[in-house]
């Protein structure tokens, strides 16, 4: 059985134009997708999947049932003063969505991947305003289309041809012949070699390049020879281009998010965007880098107002980057227990933060083994967003796409990682009902009652 | 010995997505793609000229601690510049300093290399560090 339009559950670039062939419970062929997708599809069938719980005995794990596994996550989360859930960049929102009421619940800290990536450009936002157009614009609109410390051909693979190059829309019909290309980037990476354009810049020197792009806007000279590594007459020539366009948008990454200068950074971009629209139509779209990060933006932004690093231990959120954003709990050693879904942190986390990890209890709900799963105490598997269960997730422009289910999870017990954390979820309530110590929440009930 | 002044960077690259995407994190594979070092063709002369034997491997050391990684020569990086795709190799040496912002020091960190003959740990064994550390440290 072939089905069609399936929605990719790897990037942000969320394709929702894949082929799966199935046969029984297997996935038998991809079509249409990349090289990650493929990979992540036919995962499924390997060895590494995780198919039953398991829990720390010593230096050994052994397998236990669902139940215990659930009734020992929850039992470590309430007993903990202050708990993290981290994560959640590779799940539905409807699971997002339960994972704020278990924060609540028990006033600890909840964050995810956007904290330690897009972090600088979700501040900006808020600082200064956010451009922001959906991808459709970019398909069908854009004539000019700059990747700034952006390097789609590896970490956005179809990018390029599935939304800016080489597709064809309403005033882009010649397709590639139509449109511009510019690679603003610290070195000569992939997409730069199919680029029109390549402006090879110093190192955090972005925020000088976008300075010098807006002194020249006004009308200013600059007097020096060479900014930011590149020629006066460079830098003319990129504004020049970004003037003389129909529509251009600039897709950023982490080379300029990440870079020194961070939120500074991002908000001067921001601003210059803004005046270049006194000329021509401009945007912004961040290069998010999991299928449902902005997904998780979207819902916690909804349940608490605030988009990314939200403490409930005070009662009520409480928001502020650098004080309750992960790395930085981790690093000062605040929190004494952590559910982490479908995130691998002692990966991708400075060491250390990672050494934090090691100290405290740890849940993991994860599809296959990774290093975190090795650290933790007890892990549980979890269902594949857009594979094994549906759900909603939101693309890097924040449109929201239902994912479709192709294949039955490998187990019984559950059928979407939302489940999973409504059975933690009440397991919580249960142990503060026994123990008298319930506190007013607006949990699930409420929501559902809406 | 001879110390290499750089500036380091990370990312993804589409070998080490496919490898995490497909769930091979605890296989060879991972090891193969992201604890490599990308260096200028020239950088790579001028460590050569400086190294006893053949060079293969480098320690990156940053001021947040050091790792052994493999050596690949690489025309795209800049000479003066490293590129380490992102993993629990490059991790061991990004600064975790978030500047108020969240987003730990990435990119365009101040790094040293310099050629060695120490072994690149496999990804089990940078486990096993952190695991000895959380036995000797658990909460009780």
């Amino acid at each position: 059985m072939i089905i069609r339009e399936v929605t990719c559950p790897v990037c942000g670039c969320a394709c929702d134009d894949i082929e799966v062939r199935v046969e029984g419970n297997r996935i038998i062929e991809v079509r249409n997708a990349c090289t990650m997708g493929t990979k992540k599809f036919l995962s499924v069938n390997s060895e590494n999947r995780l198919r039953v719980p398991f829990m720390r005995d010593g230096n050994e794990f052994i397998e236990v049932k669902w139940e215990r596994a659930i009734k020992e996550s929850a039992k470590i989360l309430y007993e903990s003063n202050y708990p993290l859930l981290y994560g959640w960049s590779e799940t539905s929102c409807e699971a997002i969505k339960v994972g704020v009421d278990i924060a609540e619940l028990l006033g600890g800290f909840i964050d995810n991947q956007s904290s330690h990536c897009h972090s600088p450009t979700i501040i900006a936002e808020q600082r200064s305003g956010f451009p922001l157009c959906t991808l459709g614009m970019a398909i069908n609109y854009a004539d000019f289309i700059i990747y700034w410390g952006s390097n789609p051909e590896e970490s956005h693979p179809r990018h390029l041809s599935h939304f800016t190059a080489y597709t064809r829309g309403i005033y882009t019909e010649g397709g590639r012949r139509d449109r511009k290309i510019a690679v603003i980037d610290v070195r000569k990476t992939k997409t730069a070699k199919l680029a029109n354009f390549f402006f090879q810049i110093k190192p955090n020197s972005d925020i000088e390049l976008i300075s010098a792009l807006r002194v020249l806007l006004r009308g200013h000279e600059l007097n020096e020879k060479e900014i930011a590594g590149l020629k006066v007459s460079d830098i003319k020539k990129l504004l020049n281009l970004m003037k003389g366009c129909n529509y251009g948008i600039v897709f950023i990454g982490l080379g300029l998010v990440s870079s020194l200068g961070k939120v500074n950074n991002v908000e001067a971009l921001f601003d210059l965007i803004k005046e270049i629209n006194n000329y021509t139509r401009f945007s912004i779209i961040p290069m998010r880098g999991h299928y449902n990060v902005a997904g998780f933006t979207q819902v916690l932004t909804w349940r608490s107002g605030y988009p990314f690093a939200v403490d409930y231990s005070r009662g009520y959120p409480y928001y502020n980057p650098g004080e309750t954003s992960v790395i930085d709990l981790l690093c000062r050693k605040e929190i004494d227990a952590m559910l982490c879904i479908a995130a691998d942190p002692v990966s991708h986390f400075p060491r250390k933060a990672v050494e934090r990890i090691a100290e405290i209890p740890l849940i993991t709900i994860d599809i296959t083994k990774t290093p975190t799963t090795y650290l933790s105490d007890i892990v549980i598997p979890g269902v594949i967003c857009g594979i094994e269960s549906t759900g909603t997730y939101y693309r890097m422009d924040n449109v929201p796409l239902t994912a479709k289910k192709i294949i039955d999870p490998p187990f019984k017990f559950v059928s979407s990682d939302e489940e999973i954390m409504q059975k933690i979820y009440y397991k919580i309530k249960r142990l503060m009902k026994d123990e008298g110590t319930e506190r007013g929440t607006e949990g699930i009930e409420k929501i559902t009652q809406t | 010995m001879f110390v290499m002044k750089v500036i380091l960077n990370t990312g993804s690259t589409i070998k080490q997505g496919a490898v995490i995407k497909g769930g091979k994190k605890m296989t060879d594979k991972y090891k193969e793609e992201a604890a490599v070092c990308h260096v200028n063709p020239n950088d790579f002369r001028n460590l050569l000229l400086r190294s006893d034997k053949e060079l293969k491997r480098v320690k990156v050391k940053t001021r947040c601690g050091e790792v052994v990684v493999n050596v690949k020569v690489d025309d795209r990086i800049a000479e003066g510049h490293i590129f380490i795709p992102r993993g629990p190799w490059a991790n061991r040496v990004i600064d975790a300093y978030t500047f108020d912002s969240g987003s730990p020091f990435y990119k365009g960190m101040d790094a040293e290399i310099m050629p060695t003959d120490e072994d690149v740990m496999d990804c089990r064994e940078l486990i096993m560090e952190y695991k000895e550390y959380k036995n000797k440290n658990k909460k009780k």
